[in-house]
């Protein structure tokens, strides 16, 4: 089970909560993603995080997004993929994240490290 | 470090259960009276960025790691990677870890191959996955991926190593499992094994849908009785995790434990799937197991924080909306579910862990994180330390409630926090006071507050600066400690009124009141405390005070933070830390503020790691205090079973 486990029918409109007031007690019915709905999301989020720059900043934090997703995927965690493809979508809906003229983000990598600037065209 | 002699006057109170066979050699004392550890983590073997080995340098070894990156010199640790199954050869990270020579690998890319000096010949148990997405049941990764690396490691690094397990539990969230029996890592002649911890994870976990596991020779199964995860949802699904709980009990009562972690995440428990906990499921696997499920665990993932929440991997749905103070609703809120297990006298303590899966936006050997903190680094468990620690020391501190969690390295390993009655005997975290009502409870606290931690900003708090308050990110500091007192009226039992109590999902969660009599009886600021300022930078506060004793059973717990009451955004009136969700409110205009933060209209602000550094708690389990002439609480009697179970086993 992915660290998202069942809080993803929330975002995922599945969940229906009947309101919980006064005390009383909610019920929930929870629809668990499937490797479909992973894969639809998944795409989508490629596609939107592949349209920005490759300097952009938005960009790299989807692309990382889009990596824990797969991993979800992968070890068959579905609502984990569609939670993190989703934060993809967001992040590149949203651009969350970017430099200002002057900031540098640098991350290390295999091969060394990438270094993004608010200087970049 | 702290003299000898103080480590023993301040362990003896909870002297070690140490079972026998336990005898083998065991790590060098380095001189604390409590050292550090961590329970719940992941590699590659699951969904944790790292492979095993590189983790345990990590995490293990002193210094700076050859390609880069801080190693975190932890005292223990328990590796607790998820149940079920993993496609990734964990002897590989991830590529997006960005270790040089290290990318990912697959188990159908490697079988049959020989790689530090291990070598998969064939997945096991029932075929689960095809080609590139071929998986390696957990239980088989147990025993032949972790288990070696953890012998190979505890004995480089001459410290204990635990294979455990985060459980997927059914009908539930996870859960923090180890079963140490078989496991002697440090014994180079007799290392042992971890196959009790891999029956237990194939025989219980939710996502391990193997229905072969283990086979002899002759292809026979070895582990018999495995109940199919196959629609069980619910209530049936809960009973099967009691069940659970009750095999641990049985099999190992003294050398295993449960506790569930991040238990507000996945919301209110569902009837329909499985989700979180409500009280009523504390209750019934600490009934389940007495001396085994003895506690929760508050949540890692404390850098995930952003404008829309985040922190401890906590979204809106999780009970309570998010985490407070880096702790969820369930222990952060005095009157909580918390302090709900403890107005029964439950021997129910509080941990803490890390969570590490990855640095988020960053590399495995980069300072800054988007998501996790690596084992050592921001959480640490402090259980007692002794002359000769091994694994079973580590279980017999947390069962004795002799512990507590520190985030940031608010406060060091040498924290006391005891309390006498007339008797003048002190009793510490997770005993008992025997006092007479009107009679006068001392208590004394004592602190060490750690010149530096690991993080790597130097500016000042952004958090702080509301309130014109100048306090750099590296720099530990304590502001207060609250003692929260609460009412002990008995164990509730099962299916009486207010053992089952509705829960709900988001902030409406922060508003269930589990224990009214609870409180913040005393906040004690560190300006009133005694400072004595050591050569090295640290700083040693202590304080006494006193307390009552009436005519029934009450609890003193404790917590302390950087944050003084009525921070705006981050604390309330009282003390109490507000949703954490609120820090992002606040901005990050120092000219140091990382490039990596949030950006609300443009301007940067507290998210992240540096909410993360800037935001910090410990938290001490309860003393408790009984009349004379009240019947002995739950922990008590929950203790005499450890001790008699001990004295049993040592008999044998």
């Amino acid at each position: 089970m992915s660290f998202f486990a069942a809080r993803r029918a929330l975002a995922l409109g599945a969940f229906v909560a009947l309101a919980l007031a006064n005390g009383t007690r909610a019920e929930e019915a929870a629809e668990e993603p499937t490797s479909e709905d992973c894969a639809k999301v998944l795409a989508k989020a490629r596609e939107m995080t592949n349209s920005l720059s490759p300097k952009s900043l938005s960009r790299h934090f989807a692309n990382g997004l889009l990596t824990d997703a797969q991993t979800e995927a992968d070890n068959g965690e579905f609502d984990g993929c569609v939670e993190y493809a989703e934060k993809a979508v967001d992040e590149v809906a949203n651009r969350k994240h970017w430099l200002a003229p002057g900031e540098i983000f640098r991350v290390s990598t295999v091969n060394g490290y990438v270094e993004l600037s608010g200087d970049d065209p | 470090m702290f003299p000898k002699s103080k480590i023993i006057a301040l362990t003896a109170a909870s002297a070690s259960l140490a079972m026998a066979g336990a005898s083998v050699a065991g790590t060098v004392n380095n001189g604390n009276p409590y050292v550090a550890g961590d329970m719940h983590n992941h590699n590659t073997c699951t969904d944790g960025s790292v492979s095993v080995g590189y983790a345990l340098d990590r995490v293990l070894a002193t210094g700076t790691a050859a390609a880069g990156g801080q190693n975190f010199n932890i005292d223990w640790f328990t590796l607790g990677n998820h149940g079920g199954s993993g496609a990734k050869d964990c002897r590989f990270s991830d590529t997006g870890a960005g270790i040089p020579g290290d990318t990912t690998k697959n188990w159908n890319d490697t079988l049959g191959q020989e790689i530090q000096g291990i070598t998969i010949t064939s997945l096991k148990g029932t075929p689960n996955g095809t080609g590139s997405g071929r998986q390696m049941w957990r239980w088989q990764n147990i025993q032949e991926i972790e288990w070696p690396l953890i012998v190979r490691r505890s004995q480089q690094y001459n410290k204990v190593v635990i294979e455990g397990l985060e459980w997927v539990v059914p009908g539930h969230e996870h859960t923090d499992v180890a079963v140490i029996t078989g496991q002697t890592p440090l014994n180079a002649a007799a290392p042992g094994v971890a196959d009790n911890m891999a029956q237990f994870e194939y025989l219980f976990d939710r996502q391990d849908n193997d229905l072969i596991g283990q086979v002899d020779a002759s292809n026979n199964p070895l582990w018999p009785g495995k109940i199919s995860n196959a629609g069980l949802v619910g209530n049936a699904a809960h009973q099967k995790s009691v069940t659970a709980t009750a095999w641990l009990q049985s099999r190992f009562p003294l050398t295993s434990y449960v506790v569930p972690t991040h238990t507000e995440r996945a919301g209110p428990f569902s009837t329909a799937g499985s989700a979180g906990y409500n009280i009523e499921h504390f209750r019934d696997l600490n009934n389940a197991g007495p001396t085994v499920a003895f506690g929760i665990e508050s949540p890692g993932h404390m850098a995930q924080g952003t404008d829309a929440g985040g922190s401890g991997s906590y979204g809106s749905g999780a009970v309570g909306g998010g985490t407070y103070g880096f702790q969820g609703v369930y222990t952060a809120k005095v009157g909580g579910l918390w302090d709900g297990m403890l107005g029964e006298g439950r021997n129910y303590f509080v941990y803490v862990s890390s969570d590490w899966h990855t640095r988020g936006a960053f590399g495995a050997r980069d300072a800054a994180t988007t998501s996790d903190f690596w084992p050592g680094e921001y959480t640490k468990l402090f259980v007692p330390n002794t002359s000769n620690f091994v694994s079973q020391n580590v279980v017999d501190g947390m069962r004795s409630g002799n512990s507590y969690s520190v985030n940031a390295d608010i406060i060091g390993p040498d924290m006391v926090f005891r309390a006498h009655g007339a008797d003048g005997v002190w009793k510490t975290m997770g005993e008992t006071i025997v006092a007479n009502p009107g009679e006068t409870i001392t208590l004394e606290m004592a602190m060490t507050v750690p010149a530096s931690n690991h993080s790597p900003y130097s500016f000042n708090n952004p958090l702080l600066k509301p309130i014109n308050k100048q306090q750099p990110l590296n720099k530990p500091s304590v502001d207060h400690v609250d003692l929260i007192t609460g009412d002990i009226t008995g164990v509730i039992a099962p299916g009486a009124p207010g053992y089952a109590v509705p829960n709900a999902a988001g902030v409406a969660g922060a508003n269930i009141v589990y224990n009214a009599s609870a409180k913040i009886a005393k906040q004690i600021p560190a300006s009133s405390m005694t400072r004595i300022d050591n050569a090295d930078g640290s700083a040693r506060l202590t304080f006494t005070t006193s307390f009552t004793a009436g005519s029934t059973p009450f609890y003193i717990r404790s917590r302390g933070t950087n944050i003084p009451p009525a921070t705006p955004n981050v604390t309330d009136n009282d003390g109490n830390p507000l949703l954490d969700l609120n820090n992002a409110k606040i901005p990050c205009l120092d000219a140091a503020c990382p490039s990596h933060l949030v950006k609300v209209n443009g301007t940067p602000v507290v998210t992240y790691d540096v909410q993360a550094w800037s935001n910090t708690w410990f938290y001490a389990n309860p003393i408790f205090v009984r009349p004379a002439s009240y019947p002995q609480l739950l922990v008590e009697t929950n203790a005499a079973l450890a001790k008699t179970l001990a004295a049993r086993a040592s008999r044998r």
